[in-house]
């Protein structure tokens, strides 16, 4: 071999090595164009992703016109942060970046003008799969996407040449391109005297039961009912359908309601029709052809007629550009441009209409109405079970009424008051059963004068009495006034003539609105006044007019605040503020709030200006006061929450300008960038709807400065409304046996260090159900419920069964960390619950004891003292296999009540107290695995010892060859 | 096992110290030659200090090779015999509509195309060694297609894998059921691991089918699973009803993740064999020449390591 011939090796081993080089060289020539085409470019796909819930898409945007090529080209990107579970109302928040920057803005995003804005994003709820594959019938088309007014669909133009007739997608995807497209002709009689002359494209819409409406100009060639057509106000009820707007840096952000068939059955969306989020980025229509007419915003070819970012005040002499505008969200270029984000929706809340038993009705709290719409399928829906029904009532006129015997259950926030000289509230025994942690909360849409929210809000209990006993005077009359008859403010009462109203004086150094009050403003420095801001509803916390625990929470909380007692019993703030005559000296807590401010208007004011709505109501001279319009106090929280989520001003403070029948209206949606509006809603609406809501001061150090100086903020803590503040505020409820329940320790605030975490709006609710007295199968029914919701129902999850956010598990804890002392959970009130359902079941005229002794049927042991120690936070996750569910036979499942901790004897139990049928809990379990043990691990054990044993002998082998001579 | 080897070993090595010239043993590079004694313990020593390493490795090796490849030929070859099989009950009627059925019997065909099953015969029992053949259905379950939660396990390393690739459906997925009822569309409703939230209530006449197989997360993933999962599909249509005789309980082996400790009998018949093989050949070796025992030997040694790999995948998880 040594002789070979040198240059011969030399030359096999080049060989050899350009052998092995070429492999490398073929991948990278095949990696190049891959890297390329990773690029999106124009016409590809969107590429989507999702994690979790969440959903997001990229996609490049390119205009191209004919002869010219691209001219503009972006890459687009978007994210929606919910897209799995979706409830009927849930507002979803859709943020992008890439976009082209809108010109001609107008603010109010959801009515069907901001479609004029020039490159705004539209986002719609769509129904179908958006997939060549599918039959047609089920295809997401521009037909079965939803627009609430038939002007969004129908296009009009007096030009010779339609944009869509110059669109080359349109031609490319067989969408009309004729003169008139979808117009019947002959017109139908309805359409008379509405369709303008000239070419026209009108978009069907197909409902989900098959139907095909013409849509038409106002809906004349038949619109779905839903849909709003002529005489009926656009601008007072907004849609889902939004054109929103993106900044100069191409981000954006809205927020997207969604419907289901709840509120919209033509449109259909349900857990079995699937329906899309639309997100449609116009980028402008790729013109074939640019025909010059006269009126430049015809013109094909236009970029834009207003500068990205401005505002379109109606002072620009030329109208948008209308190949830019959202008004073609359906023409191909933009529609090629879509994004469609599949939605799948959770158990409808009505799922139990279609149960035709007799429900078993609890009578109750609007704060329990998310929960039940959860919970309730779980019994409804199988059939061995029975229809449950929350019908929601206030909850003091609740409890009186299960008191008379009319109601067999009811749900309160509060326990009642027990009256003077008797032991109990209820005539007959009935446990006050605790079901679920929720509370209120105080819901803001507050903008700042740059375009964006606020997102923080701190209240004191003096701030939201002031708002609450109308002190704040919301219109500048009160100052104005003092024109009137002559006297400056800062006179003293002294000099007031006759007709001189003692509260315009009182209130004449009041602030005007709570964002011109200095304590406001201590607590939320920062804060920029926008220039048209409403004085008027911000003035006030607009809350609800009928009886409700809630609002004796609420009260509980600001009497308890020594600062506040003081001021409403008339002592001025630091900075001079008083508290409204009518109001001074109120005894609280209350259980609904009175209007009991009478002054009225004096003769020049009216809000629009219009003597009509002043003069008709009585003589010249408007005699209704003027305070109570401004708060204008709701049915019901879910209506307040709507105001928020929408940003209308209920205030009565607008005119219908209406000679024969003058009435004062609400002032409607805010404008954009303007909003200041503060409500009293229920936490679990709060997070449905995505409501900002303020932190309230749980904590005051005693050495903090009270004065009016700059250190007024400090010391003083705020807290929000999250899952471990209501936790900790759940942990400091003390049983209080005079009553029969556990009550929230409101004099804690703001004096006691251990509250400093606690949320103070918390609240428990509990079901009151008697236990003597039912009739049998309402009994057990009812003890079935109470046993759920101590168990299974307080699994926290979007699922039929579980507990939806807004809601705190009354079984979980927190542990304990540098801030704060470990929580645990409220084992107490569980065990109390589920006593109480042994009890209503047994209709045996027991209530247990709020403070537990020996445990009546669990085998294990407890001590009975009130250490929190012995008692680690503990799941109660029923366990069931997937294995033991089949219906044939009979369910081997056990439900394990899971101990943890040192607590080592509360093992697993196998016997609950209450019913023994255990279907609801089969509904919402965990899923058990299996462990594979060692025996999964074989094959990496076989090769470590293929490794070793390989190694070995080749160690062993060399060895030996090295030793050989 | 490895023991009774090394003791093989050893006496081809005390054999080939006769007459014949040293041959380079495969299952051991010892050099007999130098040693001086042929039952020298350290010449034993020395030689076993290589055997058993490289023994093992070997068959460490051969195992590896058995669960990832073999199996899946073993139970590709049992798959075309069932399917004959269930075809021929198709047509004459004759399948299995009421349980309780013999085990090992097929029961459906089931196809899921995003999940890579193509016609699989399903097989009535879940213990391991009926889930060589394939996916198997769980006995105390309704046949799928009946009204009820229908349970299918299946392996997913080994044995050709069948359901290895069902973790990666996604919610609308199909799986076709055809069994001797007819054809059942389901569509996937969920993908659940430990931990999960259970599925929601199924409705009064509904059916749902539940594929039960196991996979782990990390540097596990693909050959060495820790957990079982399950996917959810939901029947779109009418679901038979089910007729009565569902058996109540399954045998513990029958389990999830179980093993099959019965099948100590049928390893120690294997392991048997092996050492009756190893002795056969070492005297072949002797009688018949090196060359001869390979031709002969191989064959035979490779058909009972292959039995034996088989009894011994029968003490592992049944949906490894």
């Amino acid at each position: 071999m040594k002789t070979t011939m040198p240059r011969r090796r030399v030359a096999l081993a080049r060989f050899r090595m350009a052998l092995a080089a070429l492999p490398l060289v073929a991948l990278t020539a095949l990696a190049a164009p891959a890297a390329v085409a990773s690029t999106p470019g124009c016409g590809a796909r969107p590429v989507t992703s999702t994690k979790g819930a969440s959903f997001t898409a990229a996609e490049a945007l390119c205009r191209t016109f004919f002869e010219k090529g691209v001219v503009d080209r972006r890459s687009f990107s978007v994210k929606v942060s919910d897209t799995t579970n979706l409830r009927n109302n849930q507002v979803v928040s859709v943020s992008w970046s890439g976009a082209h920057p809108t010109g001609g803005i107008i603010s109010a995003e959801q009515f069907a003008s901001a479609a004029d804005q020039e490159y705004p994003v539209v986002l719609m709820e769509c129904r179908g799969i958006d997939s060549p594959d599918v039959p047609a019938a089920k295809r997401l088309t521009q037909k079965t996407c939803w627009t609430a007014t038939p002007g969004e669909r129908v296009i009009s133009t007096p030009s010779p040449y339609s944009m869509w007739s110059l669109d080359a997608d349109n031609a490319k995807d067989g969408i009309c391109t004729e003169r008139y497209c979808n117009v019947p002709i002959p017109l139908p009689s309805n359409c008379d005297g509405e369709v303008a002359p000239g070419p026209q494209f009108w978009l069907p819409f197909d409902a989900a039961d098959g139907t095909d409406y013409g849509v038409g100009p106002t809906g004349c060639d038949g619109a779905p009912p839903e849909m709003l057509t002529r005489g009926e106000d656009p601008t007072i009820i907004p849609s889902d359908t939004t054109y929103a707007e993106t900044a100069l840096n191409g981000t954006g952000s809205a927020k997207f309601t969604i419907m289901t068939s709840e509120t919209n059955t033509s449109l259909g969306c349900s857990q079995t029709v699937p329906c899309s989020l639309v997100i449609i980025p116009i980028e402008g229509i790729n013109c074939n052809a640019n025909p010059q007419v006269s009126s430049p915003s015809y013109e094909c070819e236009s970029m834009g007629t207003f500068p990205p970012g401005s505002l379109n005040t109606g002072a620009n002499p030329y109208p948008p550009a209308q190949a830019v505008t959202g008004a073609y969200w359906w023409s191909g270029s933009n529609w090629n441009h879509r994004i469609s984000v599949p939605l799948s929706f959770t158990t409808p809340a009505n799922a139990c209409a279609n149960n035709q038993q007799a429900p078993l009705d609890f009578y109750g709290s609007e704060v329990m109405a998310q929960a039940a719409e959860q919970w309730d399928p779980a019994f409804c829906l199988n059939s061995k079970l029975f229809n449950v029904n929350v019908v929601q009532l206030p909850e003091p006129v609740a409890k009186s009424s299960l008191q008379q015997g009319f109601i067999e259950a009811a749900i309160q926030g509060e326990p009642p008051s027990v009256p003077a000289g008797q032991k109990s509230f209820f005539t007959t025994p009935t446990v006050q059963a605790p079901i679920a942690v929720s509370g209120f909360a105080i819901a803001y849409v507050i903008d700042d004068g740059n375009g964006a929210e606020y997102t923080q809000l701190r209240l004191d209990p003096r701030l939201l009495a002031k708002l609450l006993t109308e002190s704040y005077p919301g219109t500048t009359n009160v100052q104005d006034n003092w024109k009137i008859t002559g006297e400056p403010p800062g006179s003293g009462p002294n000099q007031c003539p006759a007709k001189c109203n003692s509260a315009y004086a009182a209130m004449a150094h009041n602030p005007q609105s709570i964002f011109d009050d200095p304590e406001f403003l201590a607590l939320n420095p920062g804060f920029h006044v926008p220039n048209g801001i409403q004085p008027g509803p911000a003035a006030t916390l607009f809350s609800i007019l009928s009886q409700s625990d809630v609002m004796w929470a609420l009260t509980s909380y600001i009497n308890a605040d020594p600062e506040a007692r003081a001021w409403l019993n008339g002592k001025p703030d630091p900075w001079g503020m008083v508290v409204n005559p009518a109001y001074k000296g109120i005894k609280l807590p209350v259980e609904s709030w009175p209007l009991l401010d009478t002054t009225t208007n004096g003769p020049d004011y009216t809000e629009s200006g219009n003597p009509f709505c002043v003069g008709a109501l009585g003589n010249g001279e408007a005699k209704v006061p003027d305070r109570p319009l401004i708060d204008d106090p709701q049915d019901t929280l879910a209506n307040v929450a709507y105001n928020m989520q929408y940003g209308i001003a209920a205030s009565l403070i607008s005119c219908n300008n209406s000679p024969l029948t003058p009435e004062y209206t609400p002032l409607g949606p805010e404008t954009l960038g303007n909003r200041f509006l503060i409500g009293l809603v229920s936490l679990p609406e709060a997070k449905e709807f995505d409501l900002d809501t303020a932190a309230l001061q749980t904590y005051a150090s005693p050495e903090r400065e009270t004065d009016n100086g700059p250190e007024f903020a400090a010391g003083r803590l705020f807290v929000s409304p999250t899952a471990s503040s209501l936790q900790a505020a759940a942990a400091l409820m003390q049983p209080d046996p005079s009553v029969g329940s556990w009550v929230f320790p409101y004099t804690d605030f703001p004096g006691n260090a251990k509250a400093k975490g606690a949320y103070p709006g918390t609240m428990l609710f509990s079901a009151d159900v008697p236990t003597r007295g039912l009739p049998e199968p309402d009994a057990r029914d009812y003890g079935k419920y109470l046993s759920f919701a101590a168990t299974t129902g307080q699994v926290q999850g979007f699922r039929v069964g579980q507990l939806p956010s807004g809601y705190v598990p009354m079984t979980s804890g927190t542990p304990a960390s540098r801030s704060a002392p470990a929580q645990k959970g409220l084992l107490d009130e569980l065990d109390y619950t589920e006593a109480a359902a042994a009890d209503v079941e047994a209709q045996n005229g027991k209530v247990p004891p709020l403070v537990p002794g020996p445990p009546p049927h669990s085998t294990t042991t407890t001590t009975t003292t009130t250490t929190t120690t012995t008692r680690t936070t503990r799941t109660t996750t029923t366990v069931v296999t997937a294995t033991t569910l089949a219906p044939g036979s009979t369910p081997s499942t056990t439900v394990a009540r899971g101990g943890s901790g040192p607590v080592k004897k509360k093992g697993t139990t196998t016997t609950t107290t209450g019913p023994p049928t255990i279907q609801p809990v089969e509904v919402a379990g965990k899923t058990l695995g299996v462990e594979a043990g060692v025996g999964g691990l074989a094959l990496p054990l076989a090769l470590l010892v293929a490794v070793l044993g390989g190694l070995w002998s080749a160690l062993v082998v060399l060895r030996r060859r090295r030793a050989r001579p | 096992m490895t023991v009774v080897d090394a003791d093989a070993f050893d006496l081809v090595i005390d054999l080939s110290d006769g007459p014949r010239s040293p041959a380079p043993d495969t299952f051991s590079t010892s050099t007999p030659s130098r040693v001086s004694s042929r039952r020298d313990p350290r010449a034993i020593a020395r030689a076993a200090l290589l055997a058993i390493p490289a023994a093992l490795a070997v068959l460490a090796v051969w195992f590896l090779l058995y669960g990832l490849v073999l199996s899946g030929v073993e139970q590709h070859v049992m798959q075309s015999r069932l399917y004959d099989e269930f075809r021929l009950q198709l047509a004459e009627e004759t399948t299995p509509l009421a349980e309780p059925v013999q085990a090992g019997s097929p029961v459906a065909i089931i196809n899921a195309p995003s999940a890579g099953i193509h016609n699989l015969i399903v097989v009535e029992g879940t213990t391991s060694r009926l889930l060589m053949s394939g996916p198997g259905h769980l006995s105390d379950t309704p046949l799928p297609g009946q009204a009820g939660m229908s349970v299918i396990f299946g392996r997913s390393v080994t044995f050709g894998a069948p359901f290895g690739r069902i973790t990666q459906m996604t919610v609308g997925d199909v799986v076709t059921v055809t069994t001797g009822q007819g054809v059942f569309r389901y569509r996937v409703e969920d993908v659940r691991r430990p931990g999960s939230p259970l599925p929601p209530t199924l409705d009064a006449g509904g059916s749902r089918l539940t594929l039960v197989t196991s996979a782990s997360g990390g540097w596990r993933s693909g050959w060495a699973p820790t957990h079982t999962m399950y996917v959810d599909a939901l029947l779109a249509g009418k679901a038979q009803p089910v007729p009565p005789g569902v058996p109540a309980t399954v045998s513990p082996a029958s389990l999830p993740m179980h093993n099959d400790p019965s099948a100590t009998v049928a390893l120690i018949f294997w392991l048997e064999g092996l050492v009756l093989v190893t002795f056969a050949a070492s005297w072949t070796w002797v009688r018949w020449g090196r060359f001869e025992t390979w031709i002969v030997g191989a064959p035979v040694f490779l058909a009972v390591l292959w039995g034996t790999s088989d009894a011994l995948m029968r003490f592992l998880p049944n949906l490894l």
